[in-house]
């Protein structure tokens, strides 16, 4: 073996594998060198070591580290209030989450109404206001079959003050629904008609038309006219 | 005396470890105080290592002892605030890493105060921890001088003495302290004794290594 500081000083230290320490074990007997510097090396670590030259922790700090810690973990602490603190910012952010998301649906059925309302309109403007014309339940229910992926109840209500007139298929919101078309006096009623209910029941008033909707047996009803919101609730009460 | 007291306190440590299941895990303790005891438990017995690290990084500076005392005390804060992220391994290298740290913030925010200072022989006969079991004022001089020397080495020789020397780390471990290589642990702490014997040896007079 060679004569080697950092080897030796790697013994020294006790950070050579088993072999390479008894094989620098074995030099050390044999090299007056390499033993000098060991001892060296030892001699000053015997010195530092000694002792006097170790700061042991006086007893103050230890009574007051012991101190700052209990106030640490204290309640009025920021440590201790750091839980709720996180607990607050979730609550504010699922409380923002939400309030967005009420927003946005409620801007979707805002927009829905506007939909079906434009629906209604243009179908009293252009001369789409009907697909299959008939006063009779029978003619009007088959008819929607194999137009639509559901079949819509069809009443006929002339004797309650809303005869029918029809029906038609339309686009709402980028599916096909049922439209019902009933008079009442000189006035067109448009009730649309798709399956899936999930909103509550809720009206609106625009441009001077009222909208009414309802949900009944697992579709979601739409009246649109320009009656009033009396003869819509009692159109709903005739459906349902 | 450091190494009595470091056994000891490595012993209450262990003692520490197992006492009655209804001291430590009782439902009556509020979760704070179950938390705080942990801390404790775990990291208390390590101060005198704390202390002195600090006391070494601190150097000789005029109030040196004190800062050494008001890092300890910062460093236990934050190990305690940080308790939830240590892993469960060797505790004392990873207070020891905080103490570092918190030495180095220390020095950064007192516009680095603690670095060169010219040894000053009143300050350290003024000293607390000075040696206690001296027999002769040749030894009390030696070590002295040897003090001061180490407290001369750069500091970044220093640390890793201190480290190896008196907290009696391995390479592997100073290197997790420091965030050094290995092969840096190495050749820093070759350095560091070589500089250190050629200080000691001018200043006593004999050849030291």
């Amino acid at each position: 073996m060679t004569c080697s500081g950092e080897r030796i000083e790697l013994y020294f230290d006790g950070e050579l594998d088993a072999a390479q320490q008894e094989e620098t074990r074995q030099h050390l007997v044999e090299c007056p060198e390499c033993s000098a510097l060991h001892s060296r090396l030892l001699e000053q670590r015997a010195a530092i070591r000694s002792g006097a030259l170790y700061y042991d922790a006086p007893t103050e700090l230890r009574n007051s580290v012991r101190a700052a810690l209990r106030k640490e973990s204290r309640p009025g602490s920021a440590f201790f209030w750091q839980p709720f603190a996180i607990a607050a910012c979730l609550l504010l952010v699922a409380s923002l989450a939400w309030n967005v998301f009420q927003l946005r649906s409620h801007r979707a059925a805002t927009d829905l109404t506007q939909i079906v309302l434009d629906d209604h309109l243009s179908s009293l403007i252009g001369n789409h206001l009907l697909d299959v014309v008939s006063s009779d339940q029978h003619t009007v229910k088959p008819w929607f079959a194999g137009k639509l992926d559901f079949s819509p109840d069809v009443k006929d209500l002339a004797p309650q003050g809303f005869p029918l007139a029809g029906g038609r298929v339309d686009y709402v919101a980028g599916r096909r629904v049922a439209a019902l078309v009933y008079h009442r006096r000189q006035h067109v009623i448009t009730v649309f008609i798709w399956p899936g209910a999930a909103e509550a029941e809720s009206g609106a008033a625009r441009n001077g038309y009222n909208l009414l909707r309802w949900n009944a047996g697992g579709m979601t009803y739409w009246a649109v006219s320009d009656v009033s919101a009396a003869d819509l609730s009692a159109l709903r009460s005739l459906l349902r | 005396m450091h190494a009595g007291a470091s056994l000891s306190s490595d012993l209450k440590f262990l003692r520490n470890r197992n006492p009655p299941a209804s001291q430590t895990r009782g439902v009556d303790l509020p979760k704070a105080d179950s938390r705080l005891h942990a801390f404790e438990e775990t990291f208390l017995p390590h101060m005198n290592a704390a202390h002195d690290l600090a006391r070494w990084l601190a150097r000789s500076g005029a109030n040196s002892q004190d800062a050494a005392q008001d890092i300890v005390q910062e460093a236990y804060l934050r190990a305690f605030r940080f308790f939830e992220t240590w892993n469960g391994g060797d505790a004392k290298a990873w207070l020891l890493t905080i103490v570092r740290n918190t030495s180095h913030t220390w020095r950064e925010r007192r516009g680095r105060g603690g670095e060169p200072v010219p040894f000053d022989e009143t300050a350290h006969s003024r000293e607390s921890a000075a040696p206690s079991q001296e027999r002769d004022l040749v030894r009390a001089d030696d070590m002295r001088a040897l003090r001061s020397c180490i407290e001369g080495l750069p500091a970044d020789f220093r640390e890793v003495l201190i480290l190896r020397e008196l907290e009696e780390m391995s390479y592997r471990e100073i290197a997790g302290v420091t965030g050094l290589a290995i092969g840096t642990v190495m050749s820093r702490l070759s350095r560091a004794r070589r500089l250190l014997a050629d200080c000691a040896g001018e200043k006593t007079g004999r050849p030291a290594r």
